[in-house]
């Protein structure tokens, strides 16, 4: 059963002088508990692609279905709520907020989710970062963290709500090649170990060969 | 590079055209404050038609028939209390640290009594008119207040018309009819307020005698002679010499001889600087208050385009070290900055005119001056924002010329 | 809520320029407001012993115009014509009688030095419209004002200048040179209380003139709690119109300008023969000197916050990508320029309170009666109970309000709108 699935997406951006079609007819399916990696040069689309299925963006045209449910017709206020509970997201950049410490970024999602209390919240935070290594960190602010260490705040950050799918853009692109092994590794054992599915866009060719499946896509086409 | 910076500035016009609101709002609000001051004040320097320094008032009392403390005599009551009146009168003249002494009816500056009369000129074919405030004194008068006459008399001849019972005019044109001016009413028969008992002769034009500093109007009077041989039942006005204040304020104080005779008394020595002072408060409030409106109104901008300004600094800070890594040198960079803040402000200065200036007919009508004046004040207003503007970009202008290119370029 | 607060602290660090710049800036404009607010309060203020003042009207001198020749004299009334015009009106408890003219006079003890001090002619209902605190004695009773009593309520700053002490009721002065009793002793008054202060007080003196109306005295009316000032008004407009009808023979026209009046209409003074306090006017100015006031600082304040808030679009970002919804990224927004807000309040709250307390008597207009300059020494700074109660408080709370949501709705507004996909590229 597809727990992601695309069909005859297309998006288009437009700007007064020029169009630029960034996704062209894309239809894909991804099971559950699969762990795909996206690939392709700059400026291929695989970024307009993950944020479509992170619904942090719409297709101009196509429908989206994630979890058995059409997105094209939820409102703003439906979308946070189903990003909130079914979608964890890693960036390149780590993208913490610099002013909450780890702790606190970490608790994030569970801020915008009702009926979660305080001792729950700590709880929760103190054992995702157990987890990952980082309960020693719990008061640094990020700035005083090293980028390894950012990247492994920012999935804990990703799994605390408990999503069915993770959504990780270059989650290695800013971390040297031992680093970037450890957090190869831990989105791994969250594959392996929760049954999480997990959409990776990447460069690197030896860290998409170690999932399930590759996608590559070339000028907003898929072409494998 | 001029090309260049008002792109840039198109390039953030939204920012800029809060700015150029808030530097138009407070240019205008300046403008008119201003303009209001100056209105306000503007009475500072045209002549007062007096001089106050040195002038004190003196006020007048008598013991009643029915106090205890009245000391009997053999006179009837009026008839002493002005004998004794003339005495005390004479006692001040004699006071080596006297200029002059007179009597008045409480016309006098910085007392707001307007006494308005009209003078009715006899034997014209036309009823020719003068309005004024009638400010009653004694000959002296002229020598306390100083007083000018506008037609070259001396103030001897000025005290020697009012001691012959006649009026002086002040030089008014608004206030006299008939498109005749004061001069021209020199020499005439007059009735005072259409009462043909009252008959007499104006001798000569003297300068305004204004209620106080500020105010303008109601200056048009009618000095009216006193005789200090009538039963005159006036307070004292007197001129001390220069620099011998504090020596009379003593006499006064200490010897009772100079304030007392049998029943008439002498009380509350006050000089007229201090009248002033109270008189002339309210107005020096409002303009105190309109000060201090302006301050607030160029903070305001100073704040708000340090602020911008700042913001703008950091978000460059990589364009900036370009422009230096390229060869701008450190006083370009900041002559780029100010350059920008003017442009805003002659932005300001465009849409606050077109905004006003079609209105300008009415606005100078309103207030009777000639158009050019407001353009001034609003040359002014807007040079004040303009040092508003200077002041608030130094900071951030100097940030941006110490960047160093090398650190800037590595931390983008 | 304490996370919250700990990242406003930390935004608030890290942008330093931009935060001294938006709470110096609300400083300032909250400054203003509320030095104006207390500024006006003092001019309606009710403190003792005006506890009474909004509930305080006077009839003064009338303006009469005369249609021969146009010609017109302002003066007070005499005390039949106030019976016709201010007597027995609906909703007035009572009334009370003074006399105009209160030039100083010359006080002094049986032998000793003289003071030019300030008098109020007053009848006995004076003392019951207003509370004098009575340290010594008494206030003069109806026989007394009746009798034309020599007695007399001294301050007790006259009563140490003339004595020495405060306690001098049964001891005798020289009011310009008639002997007077004093009665009673009374708290000073301060000058800014202009229905009131005076160095001592004396009967009322009624006086007997041939005028129709005019005369040397004005009344003070107290009406009764919760009564409306425009149905007293308009009863006195009722009566003056039926006076000018009655004496219609006679060419004089009455002018009155919509009195008796208010506190508040009193304090604005700036009204002569000629035209009555144009309460409404003042009123307007204030409301377009008070949106100046607002509007400028807004928007400083609000590119202040877009420029904090632009600083932050990639944390907006990451908080609608983990679920924020719109609204929730406005409020919060909201909330953290509200306090910053509220942090600029509280310090312009403190420098209003500063600057009337050591300043003030370079903006306030005091009593005709009041001599800076004189021997006898009066406080005569605004109390703190004069400036500031807790409406006034609200009002700056309130105005801090108002800014905040001029300031931060648009911006915020904005960056909620930032499509996070955008927010988090980088390319905004």
């Amino acid at each position: 059963m597809a727990i992601i699935s695309l069909k005859d997406v297309n998006k288009v951006y437009r700007t007064k002088e020029i169009e630029t079609l960034a996704l062209e007819n894309v239809n894909l399916e991804i099971q559950k508990g699969e762990f795909v990696s996206i690939m392709g040069p700059s400026g291929c689309g695989k970024s307009t692609l993950l944020n479509i299925i992170g619904l942090l963006d719409v297709p101009t045209s196509g429908t989206v279905t994630i979890i058995d449910q059409a997105t094209g017709n939820m409102n703003d206020s439906r979308l946070s709520e189903f990003r909130n509970r079914n979608i964890g997201f890693v960036f390149q950049s780590f993208h913490l907020i610099p002013s909450l410490n780890v702790a606190e970024n970490v608790a994030l999602p569970l801020a915008y989710r009702s009926g979660v209390s305080a001792k729950e919240r700590h709880e929760k935070v103190a054992e995702v970062l157990t987890r990952l290594g980082l309960s020693h960190r719990m008061r640094h602010f990020p700035g005083q963290l090293s980028g390894g260490q950012c990247q492994r705040v920012a999935i804990a950050r990703a799994i605390i709500g408990n999503p069915q799918i993770v959504l990780a853009d270059e989650p290695t692109g800013n971390l040297d090649s031992k680093m970037g092994q450890e957090v190869m590794d831990i989105l791994h054992k969250l594959n392996k170990e929760d049954g999480r599915t997990i959409v990776m866009v990447t460069h690197n060719e030896s860290q998409a060969r170690m999932t399930d499946r590759i996608m590559r896509f070339f000028d907003g086409r898929q072409v494998e | 590079m001029k090309r260049n910076l008002l792109s840039q500035m198109k390039n953030e016009w939204r920012e800029n055209i809060w700015i150029i609101i808030e530097l138009a709002v407070v240019g205008l609000a300046i403008w008119a404050l201003l303009s209001m001051l100056f209105f306000m004040s503007e009475g500072l320097f045209v002549p007062r038609g007096f001089s106050p320094d040195n002038v004190y008032t003196i006020t007048t009392k008598y013991i009643s028939a029915d106090s205890p403390n009245f000391v009997q005599t053999n006179d009837s009551t009026s008839k002493h209390y002005n004998d004794d009146f003339k005495t005390l009168l004479g006692r001040l003249r004699e006071n080596p640290n006297v200029e002059a002494v007179a009597v008045h009816w409480g016309n006098i500056p910085y007392n707001y009594n307007y006494s308005g009369f009209q003078l009715n000129v006899v034997d014209e074919p036309d009823s020719v008119m003068y309005y004024g405030n009638r400010r009653p004194g004694s000959p002296d008068i002229v020598d306390v207040l100083e007083l000018n006459s506008l037609t070259g008399a001396t103030r001897q001849q000025l005290k020697e018309m009012l001691a012959r019972g006649e009026i002086l005019i002040s030089d008014n044109e608004e206030y006299v009819n008939q498109g005749r001016d004061p001069f021209s009413l020199k020499g005439k028969t007059v009735t005072m307020d259409n009462d043909s008992s009252r008959v007499y002769r104006i001798g000569d034009v003297v300068e305004k005698v204004r209620r106080n500093d500020y105010e303008q109007s109601y200056a048009g009077c009618i000095i009216f002679p006193l005789s200090e041989d009538d039963r005159i039942w006036g307070d004292i006005i007197l001129r001390v010499k220069d620099g011998k204040s504090s020596q009379f304020k003593s006499d006064f104080k200490n010897d009772a001889s100079l304030r007392k005779l049998r029943n008439v008394y002498l009380t509350d020595l006050e000089s007229l600087m201090d009248l002033r002072e109270k008189n002339q408060r309210s107005t020096e409030v409002d303009i105190r208050l309109f000060w201090v409106v302006i301050g607030f109104l160029l903070l305001t901008i100073f704040l708000g385009l340090l602020g911008s300004f700042w913001f703008r600094m950091q978000q460059r800070v990589g364009e900036i070290a370009l422009r230096k890594v390229c060869g701008a040198t450190r006083i370009q960079i900041f002559r780029r900055i100010i350059t920008e803040g003017m442009v805003l402000l002659l932005c300001a200065v465009v849409l606050v005119s077109a905004s006003v200036w079609p209105f300008m007919q009415d606005v100078s009508d309103m207030f009777g001056r000639e158009w050019y004046v407001f353009l001034i004040i609003e040359m002014i207003a807007f040079a004040l924002v303009a040092f508003g503007i200077l002041l608030s970009l130094w900071y951030p202008a100097r940030k941006a010329m110490s960047v160093e290119p090398a650190i800037a370029i590595k931390d983008q | 809520m304490k996370n919250y607060l700990r990242q406003i602290y930390y935004e608030m660090r890290h942008q330093k320029m931009m935060t001294w710049v938006s709470i110096s800036g609300t400083a300032l404009s909250i400054f203003l407001v509320m030095s104006l607010f207390m500024t006006e309060q003092v001019k309606t203020a009710e403190v003792a012993p005006e506890s009474n003042r909004n509930r305080i009207m006077t009839g003064q001198g009338i303006h009469v115009t005369s249609s021969t020749d146009g010609d017109g004299s302002t003066m007070g009334l005499n005390p039949n014509f106030i019976k016709k015009v201010y007597g027995n009106l609906e909703g007035v408890e009572k009334i009370s009688y003074l006399n105009v003219w209160n030039a100083n006079r010359d006080v002094n003890v049986k032998g000793g030095d003289a003071y030019s001090m300030s008098p109020m002619s007053v009848d006995n209902e004076f003392w019951s419209i207003y509370d004098f605190r009575f340290i010594d004695g008494r206030p003069f009773d109806e026989a007394e004002v009746s009798s034309r009593g020599k007695v007399a309520v001294v301050t007790a700053s006259a009563a140490r200048t003339l004595f020495g002490e405060e306690k001098v009721a049964g001891r005798e002065i020289d009011v310009d040179n008639m002997p007077y009793r004093i009665v009673g002793v009374v708290e000073d008054v301060n000058p800014l209380l202009s229905q009131t202060y005076a160095n001592f007080y004396i009967p009322y003196l009624d006086e007997d003139t041939q005028s129709n109306y005019w005369g040397g005295s004005v009344v003070r009316l107290l009406l009764k709690e919760g009564v409306d000032v425009e149905s007293v008004k308009a009863q006195v407009s009722h009566r003056y119109q039926a006076l000018q009808r009655e004496m219609d023979n006679e060419s004089d026209r009455l002018i009155y300008h919509g009195q008796p009046y208010t506190a508040e209409e009193m304090a604005l003074g700036n009204f002569g023969s000629n035209n009555g306090p144009e309460i409404d006017r003042h009123h307007n100015m204030m409301m377009i000197f008070y949106c100046v006031l607002i509007i400028l600082p807004a928007i400083n304040l609000s590119s202040m916050t877009r420029s904090r808030l632009r600083h932050r679009v990639a944390e907006i970002g990451v908080r609608r990508a983990f679920g924020a919804k719109r609204i929730s990224i406005v409020g919060q927004m909201f909330g953290e320029n509200l306090i910053i807000t509220f942090i600029g309040g509280a310090i312009g709250l403190i420098l209003s309170v500063a600057f009337i307390v050591l300043v003030s008597h370079l903006f306030f207009q005091y009593v005709g009666g009041f001599d800076p300059s004189s021997l006898l020494v009066v406080n005569a700074r605004p109390t703190f109970n004069m400036m500031f109660n807790w409406q006034n408080f609200g009002m700056a709370m309130l105005f801090c309000f108002i800014l905040n949501l001029l300031s931060a709705t648009v911006p915020a507004w904005r960056a909620s709108r930032v499509e996070p996909a955008v927010a988090l590229s980088g390319n905004h």
